[in-house]
């Protein structure tokens, strides 16, 4: 415990460390451990890729990242901010850390444009935003549809949207809070390998336009060794690898992926 | 039922489909044939359980006693065509203010009642009330005034606040939160989570999570809800006329105290148009926003 208070009030050494994540144990009721003594360093601008199976952890970490998951122990410290808490300015630091789902997490019947100015919520008062946002806002938020390509389908229905737009509007939106931080959890996941890759793509352009720390996680091997500069492999909640992309071994993939039997995905995956 | 259960409590038929050796005598179909069997029987026996029950409590009521209608239909045939046609309207002009009473009655009670099952609604709904024993209070609350007749709340109210629509508009709003709280509430625990957690996600506080989380999934069902409630809250105000909260249903009392049949069936058919057109009206506002 004391060890931790101590890391919490001390930033850590390196200069460029963005975010940096110390001992995180995440364990649900009944006692099943989703994380173990997770430590971690995020540099600033970095690309970063959580890669592990289906129940690996990596949704679990990233929702720890921005306090959607409450840890059981460990500490977060982000620049800036210190060490995040539920009690520091967790709404200061959530808009400035914004994060695209797997699903989207949109709302069906309201417009593209709706949903991105939900982006837009945390510059304002609970009071004030009963109220219409103000127009700078919009303007804001059609700015993001446009980067990503939607600004002629903003006043459509996200539930008429295919999965590949859909997904936009969930990046727009969190462009749309101006953040410095971006987290991804599986943004391609349910999405055919032609969209997934449209995707990606406009992940990496947006996140080197804004200079955002980026952090996604991913199951697919091949999309991790592109897209990422950094992998960071985790395994039934432990952190197995952590390092370059092309420091990747076949040896280490099969401790991600806990025996050979992705054997096939591997031979078509791995650089040479 | 998993399969391995079936296979226990399911003896294997013998016959010709089944008689695979892999299966050892025993097969997949015969499995299925035997539980889709016992699901029919489980079925028949059910519908015949209702049945009957119906049936006993219809006899019960006296409903299969011939004598009891012999005279009685003759009776209100007798009131219906020999003394209540053709309808008199020769008073309608004086039906106006009653009329406006009546809608506006059931408009300020639905108001009334939709408003606080606003927040009331949040408060009792499991994914959004701030503390179970406030989620407890609330459905109490829901539940009581459910339970009190809107007959009851009209008399109390007409004993507290005196005459006119004011009782009436009380009774059908108080009375009305009983449903329309609890459908709320319903429909803000079916919110679909995931928008919540996204609004949450951007740095969102609790209320602009309840606000732009939730409520813009929730709003067409709280709408249709609403508009439904502004129907029935029509006929019903109807009857809080006959207790005296004034309102086109005080000229129907009135007029069947007098024994002008006559006269009630025009008043009988000016509310079936009335409630014909709240039906309609409200039927194209659901529409609107589905």
């Amino acid at each position: 415990m004391g060890l931790m208070k101590n890391f919490s009030l001390w930033p850590p050494a390196e200069k460029e460390i963005f975010l940096s994540v110390h001992r995180l144990t995440v364990e649900y009721p009944g006692g099943h451990k989703a994380l173990q003594e997770i430590s971690l360093e995020i540099r600033r601008g970095e690309l970063t890729v959580l890669l592990g199976r289906s129940g690996a952890g990596k949704s679990t970490l990233l929702r720890c990242l921005n306090l959607l998951q409450k840890p059981s122990a460990g500490s977060i410290w982000v620049e800036g901010f210190g060490e995040i808490t539920a009690r520091t300015r967790l709404r200061d630091y959530r808009r400035q850390a914004a994060m695209v789902f797997q699903l989207h997490h949109l709302i069906g019947r309201q417009s593209a444009l709706q949903n991105v100015l939900m982006g837009r919520l945390a510059y304002h008062s609970t009071l004030r935003s009963f109220l219409p946002l103000p127009e700078s806002d919009v303007e804001i938020a059609m700015e993001c549809l446009e980067r990503v390509g939607l600004a002629d389908k903003a006043s459509n229905r996200v539930d008429r949207l295919s999965g590949g737009e859909r997904q936009r509007v969930g990046i727009a939106r969190a462009l749309a809070q101006r953040p410095r931080l971006l987290f991804a959890d599986e943004p391609v996941a349910s999405l055919d390998p032609i969209t997934a890759e449209s995707i990606m793509e406009l992940l990496r352009r947006v996140a080197n336009e804004d200079r955002l720390t980026v952090v996604f996680s991913l199951h697919q091997i091949d999309l991790a060794c592109r897209y990422g500069e950094r992998v960071i492999g985790l395994s039934q909640g432990r952190l197995v690898f952590d390092g370059r992309q092309h420091h990747l071994t076949r040896q280490q993939l099969e401790g991600i992926y806990d025996e050979a039997a992705c054997e096939m995905k591997l031979e078509a995956a791995l650089l040479p | 039922m998993t399969f391995r259960e079936l296979k226990t409590v399911i003896p294997p038929r013998t016959g010709a489909v089944e008689e695979s050796p892999a299966a050892g005598g025993f097969s997949f179909l015969s499995a299925v044939l035997a539980a889709r069997k016992r699901k029919l029987q489980r079925n028949a026996l059910q519908t015949g359980s209702v049945l009957v029950l119906v049936l006993a409590c219809l006899g019960y009521a006296d409903f299969f006693n011939p004598q009891r209608y012999a005279e009685g239909i003759q009776g209100i045939f007798q009131i219906i065509v020999r003394e209540g046609l053709p309808p008199d309207f020769s008073r309608f002009p004086s039906w106006g203010q009653p009329l406006l009473d009546t809608f506006a009655m059931s408009i300020a009670g639905t108001a009334l009642s939709v408003l606080s099952s606003f927040i009331l609604g949040f408060l009792a709904a499991r994914n959004t009330t701030p503390h179970p024993l406030v989620y407890a209070g609330a459905r109490l609350f829901l539940n009581l005034m459910r339970a009190i007749p809107e007959l009851i709340l009209g008399i109390l109210f007409l004993a507290a606040v005196g005459l006119g629509i004011l009782p009436g508009v009380l009774a059908l709003g108080f009375h009305s939160i009983g449903m329309v709280g609890k459908f709320f509430a319903e429909a803000i625990e079916h919110a679909d989570p995931a928008p919540v957690e996204a609004v949450r996600a951007c740095g969102g506080s609790p209320l602009q999570v309840l606000w732009h989380g939730i409520l813009p999934q929730v709003f067409p069902q709280m709408a249709d809800v609403s508009f439904y409630r502004w129907e029935y809250n029509f006929r019903a105000s109807t009857v809080m006329g006959m207790v005296g909260c004034g309102g086109i249903g005080f000229q129907l009392i009135s007029s069947l105290n007098l024994m002008d049949y006559r006269q009630v069936t025009a008043l009988l058919l000016v509310i079936l148009l009335c409630v014909t057109v709240v039906d309609e009206l409200s039927a194209r506002m659901r529409r609107r926003f589905q």
